[in-house]
């Protein structure tokens, strides 16, 4: 004999089952989304690179020299201030053996941040306060960037370097290091 | 019964309301500057996943991205380069760095190299043009960080500036095939990055001439591994040409395999990489022996590469 208040039980526990199942599968997908979401996608933008040429810089004319190190620093990054002695290495290097090599340090800053920070790190290179130098496309300081007469990049180094690099920076300017 | 029905479906309401809010709230996208340092004065360009062509380049090469890193194209793009050889020689090893500097001025690198250095020491290399290292003189190759497939047939060795935790970390990764940890690794990388800037640090020619800037002195390394090979061979050469006897070659080279064990890395001096290969070579001198039929052929065998030539090792300046 058909039971109705079996049936519509058994049809109550039927569907609480068919909601937890929902449920569970609607959580899953949502963990899923979230965990692959809990990493941003990465946008690539293009940055510095050998041969590209710079955009001009009101401080400066790339054609007065056949090649000009770039040096980017900033009055507040501490790896441009401990890299000073060695920027004052290649101020010295410029002294000693003229390759017709132009050395400029650029800083974001106002100009009486700069002459105070060049002045307490005793920072030997001629240093220009340029505010537009971030138009370069420049992450972070300190960046050296060579440029040829036309602004074109011949090479670049980012960050504080390790020794080796630093003798490769001395090797290209004093022509007598590996030309790569 | 209603009741429960009640419960049951009050939770998977605020479940689903909580969930949905959650998932709403994506992080914005991560922007990196990819700088690109190649070797475009000896004719070794590097093609960068910023390079409007690089897409059509690597179609070309037959390489598609999502069978190397399945689902991860997106995370793998930054670390995957082509290296496009238009000079007239073949270029028989090479170094990438790769340096992930973070918004606090720290800097992580790793570095790859991809070697056929028996190019240099009178073997021959590999005569399919689409396998070991090399890259012949007018082709590209495609080189990933995450290509765990595509370096089997290449010798990586890593090295690391700062900071240290860092060391070799992918390449251990990469050692374990666990593309999981290689895909969390390399996005836990990015998620932060500020910048990333590949360089070609580093390429040898089929002549021996050895170009770039070379921050980890990978030239004393293979100078070292050459002139290892080469005393190993000319020493049991001459004992040969002396007519002494063939079990004093063998002592020898014994003794030096027998050597204790030694790791080598970026900051070994280039005398513990002469005692490393020496003794690698002589290991490998003694398992000649093993499938010679006899001495006298096992000794030819090997030295008969002192006959062929040798290119210089030599830094271009």
């Amino acid at each position: 004999m058909f039971n109705k208040e079996k049936a519509k039980s058994y049809l109550e526990v039927i569907t609480s089952i068919a909601v937890l199942i929902v449920a569970a599968v609607v959580l899953a997908t949502f963990a899923l989304n979230y965990y692959r979401a809990r990493w941003p996608p990465t946008q690539l933008q293009s940055g510095l690179q050998k041969g590209v040429a710079l955009p001009p810089l009101q401080a400066l004319n790339y054609s007065d020299s056949p090649q000009t190190l770039l040096v980017a620093l900033n009055t507040r990054c501490e790896y441009c201030t401990a890299s000073v002695p060695f920027y004052n290495q290649l101020a010295e290097l410029q002294r000693n053996n003229n390759k017709g090599i132009k050395i400029i340090a650029l800083f974001p800053n106002p100009a009486d941040e700069v002459s105070q920070y060049v002045a307490q790190k005793k920072l030997e290179l001629i240093a220009i306060a340029a505010p537009d130098v971030g138009g370069l496309g420049l992450y972070g300081t300190p960046t050296m960037i060579l440029v040829d007469n036309q602004g074109r990049v011949i090479d670049f180094w980012i960050g504080k370097l390790s020794p080796n690099v630093e003798q490769e920076v001395i090797g290209r300017l004093s022509n007598n290091g590996p030309t790569g | 019964m209603k009741r429960l029905n009640w419960i049951v479906l009050s939770l998977s309401f605020v479940t689903i309301t909580t969930l949905t809010f959650l998932s709403a709230w994506k992080v914005g996208a991560q922007s990196v500057r990819l700088n690109v340092r190649d070797l475009s004065e000896h004719s070794l360009f590097l093609v960068a996943a910023t390079d409007p062509s690089f897409d059509a380049q690597l179609a070309k090469l037959g390489v598609r991205t999502d069978q190397v890193l399945p689902r991860s194209v997106d995370v793998t793009r930054p670390f995957s380069v082509i290296i496009r050889n238009q000079s007239s020689r073949d270029v028989i090893a090479y170094r990438l760095r790769w340096d992930v500097i973070q918004p606090d001025g720290t800097l992580t690198t790793q570095l790859t190299t991809y070697a056929e250095p028996d190019a240099l020491m009178g073997g021959s290399r590999s005569g399919l043009p689409d396998m070991g290292a090399a890259i012949s003189a007018g082709s590209a190759r495609y080189v990933s960080l995450a290509g765990l497939e595509s370096q089997t047939a290449t010798m990586a060795m890593g090295g690391s500036s700062l900071p240290t935790s860092d060391l070799n970390a992918i390449q251990e990764i990469a050692a374990q095939k666990n593309q999981v940890a290689l895909l969390d690794f390399l996005r836990n990388k990015l998620a932060k990055a500020q910048s990333l800037t590949v360089t070609l640090d580093v390429a040898i020619f089929d002549d021996g001439r050895f170009v770039g800037p070379d921050s980890f002195n990978y030239f004393a390394q293979m100078r070292a591994e050459i002139d290892a090979k080469q005393d190993l061979l000319r020493d049991a050469l001459f004992a040969a040409q002396q007519n002494k006897p063939l079990e004093r070659v063998y002592d020898s080279a014994e003794t030096i395999a027998n050597e204790p064990e030694m790791f080598i890395g970026p900051d070994s001096s280039q005398a513990d990489y002469y005692k490393f290969y020496k003794r690698e070579f002589a290991r490998e001198f003694l398992r000649m022996r093993v499938s010679s039929r006899d001495d006298k052929t096992a000794v030819w065998l090997a030295t008969s590469r002192l006959y062929k030539q040798w290119p210089t090792l030599r830094k271009k300046y």
